[in-house]
């Protein structure tokens, strides 16, 4: 095996050392050999050297996702690797997001290999699982170690040609494809066995795992405006000034309601956003940009809806786990439900 | 918890700036937003004309709320 193999690193802003969300904004850049996290992969990957890092602020590659790739494949192109390793993610939402879309655009683009690493509850999972490698992470980067080990040893085989065996075998996140294979035992002695198994309290494993989808039939329309109470709920952090109930800024695992009552305009005094995965200076400036009270009031006032619920809802959606939302979700809608809110108009950062 | 309200039957709009996000989730109503920092605002305009930018978005949105629909939809073109 070659000991050179060249690959080119993607991290976001953050581990370039370029600064926290208050620089997501960045465009792309180039820094020569490894940088942060490259450095760990750099001393675990034996046959190659990281030619050159490349990275983006995570606001710019989720908002201008086509400018960015181009961007970034231009420049990844240009440092000539043989693997693209991107991450770890780790449970940041639209850091896993870049890395899918880097990873699927070097494959399809450059028609050379890439493999990132990113936590299960990761956005970025459900939508490139299915097109590329993504090896499972930890939730935050306390957990860097764990997720480059795997990560390497998979972009080692990947380099060197190697035939990617199934998921639990190489240790990647199921693509979701299902592979013929030959069996020297017929379905039938398979199912017995199976059924022996059961029946044993073994474990058994399904030759067959049916995805689960879970969709929500949508409800019926409101059918009158005019006479309708509309509730505001956000997950982006916007909270009375101070943060009275001290609401986490992120992995979280409550939400707060407050009164609008009397409150006809966000403003920097009032209102703070704490949300701990954008930079909230301009939510700060004018909460209303989050929670849109103001606008709400004035078409209250002019009659076109019948009224906004005096109390809004919030919680901060930053690596939150998907249980915990969900869980959110239950429990504010019954208090919605009781309160005879006809619907809801929710925010996200 | 956009799919939670409605799985309760109560119309949720969600307006967020990660579509794909929404959409891999399963959220119904899904309306683009004008970016991560400010989904219903935008600080490049002046006041004035950020909140008539401002109502015209929460227009689409309550429009969305009033459309009858069998499955994801993605509302409201109006960035």
């Amino acid at each position: 095996m070659s000991q050179n193999i060249r690959i080119v690193h993607y991290i976001n802003q953050f581990f370039a050392g370029i600064g926290g969300e208050d620089k997501a904004h960045v465009g792309v850049g180039v820094r020569e050999g490894a940088v942060g996290p490259g450095r760990l992969i750099e001393q675990k990957f034996s046959q190659g050297r990281i030619v050159g890092t490349v990275f983006c602020g995570d606001n710019y590659a989720t908002e201008n996702p086509l400018d960015a790739m181009n961007e970034i494949i231009e420049a990844i192109q240009n440092l000539e690797p043989d693997i693209v390793i991107a991450g770890p993610a780790f449970n940041a939402g639209r850091y896993g997001m870049a890395c899918g879309m880097v990873c699927e655009a070097v494959v399809e683009r450059l028609g050379l290999p890439a493999v990132t690493a990113m936590h299960i509850e990761n956005p970025g999972v459900e939508l490139y699982r299915s097109k590329i490698y993504i090896v499972p992470a930890g939730a935050s980067a306390a957990t860097m170690a764990d997720a480059v080990n795997p990560m390497v040893e998979l972009a080692a085989k990947l380099a060197a040609g190697t035939k990617i065996g199934p998921a639990d075998v190489e240790g990647y996140i199921p693509q979701g494809f299902r592979k013929n294979a030959i069996s020297t035992q017929n379905a039938a002695e398979r199912a017995v066995d199976m059924l022996l198994q059961k029946l044993k309290g073994e474990q058994v494993k399904t030759e067959l795992p049916i995805p689960v989808l879970d969709r929500v039939v949508p409800p019926e329309p409101i059918l009158d405006l005019k006479s309708a109470t509309i509730a505001l709920v956000t997950e982006g952090g916007i909270v009375p000034a101070g943060n009275p109930d001290h609401l986490e800024v992120g992995r979280s695992t409550r939400w707060a309601k407050y009164s609008l009552v009397g409150i006809v305009d966000l403003v920097e005094k009032s209102h703070d956003a704490i949300h701990g995965g954008y930079d909230c200076f301009y939510a700060n400036k004018d909460p209303d940009r989050v929670l849109p009270v103001d606008v709400m009031r004035e078409f209250e006032a002019e009659g076109y809806i019948g009224k906004l619920h005096e109390t809004y809802y919030v919680t901060c959606g930053m690596a939150s786990y998907v249980a915990n939302c969900k869980r959110f979700g239950q429990e504010i809608g019954k208090e919605l439900i009781e309160a005879k809110v006809d619907a809801v108009i929710a925010t996200g950062t | 918890m956009s799919k939670e309200f409605e799985r309760l039957g109560i119309p949720t709009v969600f307006i967020t700036s990660l579509i794909s996000v929404a959409k891999s989730i399963g959220v119904n109503r899904i309306m683009k937003g004008s970016g991560v920092m400010h989904p219903v605002g935008d600080p490049k305009l002046s006041l004035e004309r950020e909140k008539a930018f401002r109502r015209r978005l929460m227009e689409a949105a309550l429009e969305s709320l009033q459309t009858k629909i069998n499955e994801q939809v993605i509302f409201g073109e109006v960035l």
